[in-house]
């Protein structure tokens, strides 16, 4: 016990040790609570057990008629571009209802003021007006990198499925927004 | 435990540890995800974390992406900082406070505006903050739990697939490269990238192996908590990790690996040695 780092920040430096130990319970607090409050984040690294769907979403970009290599973007980017078509997706299929509403509703209704809720949602969720605003900001995010004055943009969403040989085959594809700025 | 630091370990220390930040600066600049390069971004994405919801409610990932200049200011702030952490001795405690603190914001807005919460840059953040103290005691003391943290990255990944039971069953990583692949292979389906993915999708065995590989190999860093005597080993092994995930899963971790360096003894390498002692300037 006495060899431990802690036991002999302890005996050393107070404050550091009461530093420390505030980080030790906050990281095993929110690990407890299944959430994450940065910078107390979750290090599982696809821990949880994956099941085999049936269909698995896939997009297709295309900048004005030619398709947008995704592989051609660095990862930061790639997160982002396909982060954010994803997201955009998500609140599609759910009518530009934010889902995070509930989570601010159980948590603040009642018990702040109405005008402070209206600014939590209006803060924190996505709607339909800041959804209007995406296509554009997407074209002109991927028209920036291609350093090409590009004027319309489409995003295509694929269920795709595995055959018996790992080969995906295209069950439906639907056009999750297009947008012609001529 | 060692509470004195040459004056040269500690150069050593800040000089990798900044320039690696500048590589990583360089790579983001390239990416265009630097500040002034998303541009104003419609969507957020906070998700159920307490210090987005705050920093979102403060406006603050707005400050460096919704206006005209700042955005510029702030990219040529975080590089004018990195450089100045590295070779200016002045004042070095106050640039190193306003890196972190910058950075911070950095992380958090690209997050918020990337539709997905990325953890890769959390080492940078919690590496930073060792250099706000001068060499010493205390220094030491915050370098040696950043890299307790850094062990606790990896045992922490291979504990939770253990308890979850992941690591036990056949088809999991094959399942998990199913959904990680299918953007890819859906651009992408002939090529020698692709045939290896559809190999491991097909023989679930083989990619079960290479899950067993990447837990025991996170698991081994459980060993640092007790000695630092294969630290060199287990940074190789980070290191090997990194290229593992990013052929096998397509995923970027090399910003995180920053942290690594906690694992080196810049003392016992002679080719990271620099040549002249520093001069100090109070």
């Amino acid at each position: 016990m006495k060899n431990t780092f802690l036991y002999k920040v302890w005996k050393n430096d107070k404050l550091l040790f009461g530093l420390f130990s505030l980080f030790i319970f906050f990281q095993v607090y929110f690990t407890y609570k299944g959430v994450e409050s940065f910078p107390f984040v979750h290090w599982g690294m696809y821990s949880k057990v994956f099941t085999a769907n049936e269909n698995y979403t896939v997009y297709t970009l295309k900048i004005d008629t030619e398709t947008v290599c995704f592989e051609k973007f660095l990862d930061p980017q790639k997160g982002m571009i396909l982060g954010t078509i994803s997201k955009y997706d998500a609140l599609k299929k759910a009518q530009f209802y934010d889902s995070l509403n509930v989570v601010i509703d159980s948590r603040f209704k009642g018990k702040v003021s109405e005008e402070k809720l209206v600014k939590l949602r209006n803060t924190l969720t996505n709607d339909s007006a800041k959804a209007s605003r995406y296509p554009a900001w997407l074209l002109g995010y991927v028209a920036d990198m291609r350093l090409i004055n590009n004027s319309s943009i489409s995003v295509l969403k694929h269920q795709v499925s595995y055959d018996k040989n790992a080969r995906l085959t295209t069950q439906s594809t639907d056009t999750l927004f297009n947008l012609n700025e001529n | 435990m060692k509470t004195e630091t040459s004056l040269t370990n500690y150069e050593m220390r800040v000089r990798y540890f900044y320039i690696a930040v500048i590589v990583i600066l360089f790579f983001h600049f390239f990416a265009n995800v630097l500040f002034s390069e998303i541009g104003r971004p419609a969507l957020v994405n906070p998700s159920i974390d307490n210090f987005y919801w705050v920093f979102q409610y403060l406006g603050l990932h707005q400050l460096f992406t919704h206006s005209v200049f700042l955005p510029a200011i702030g990219d040529m702030a975080i590089a004018t900082l990195t450089l100045l952490c590295v070779f200016s001795n002045s004042y070095r405690t106050i640039w190193t406070v306003l890196f972190t603190i910058l950075f911070c914001i950095y992380i958090v807005t690209f997050n918020t505006f990337s539709g997905h919460h990325f953890h890769g840059l959390v080492g940078v953040l919690f590496l930073s903050v060792a250099f706000w103290f001068k060499p010493g005691a205390r220094y030491e003391r915050v370098w040696e739990a950043a890299r307790y943290y850094f062990l606790f990255i990896f045992s922490s990944a291979a504990i939770w697939k253990i308890a979850r039971g992941s690591v036990f069953v056949n088809d999991q990583f094959s399942n998990i490269l199913k959904s990680q692949h299918a953007q890819y292979l859906f651009q992408y389906s002939d090529g020698m990238v692709a045939s290896v993915y559809r190999f491991l999708i097909l023989n679930s065995s083989a990619s079960h192996l290479l899950l067993i590989a990447a837990v025991l190999l996170q698991l081994s860093f459980i060993i640092g908590f007790f000695t630092k005597k294969h630290d060199h080993k287990l940074f190789l092994l980070a290191i090997l990790f990194s290229f593992f995930n990013f052929f096998v899963m397509h995923i970027f971790s090399f910003e995180l690996m920053v942290m690594g360096i906690t694992l080196l003894d810049f003392e016992n390498i002679s080719f990271l040695k620099l040549e002249k002692e520093p001069v100090y300037s109070n």
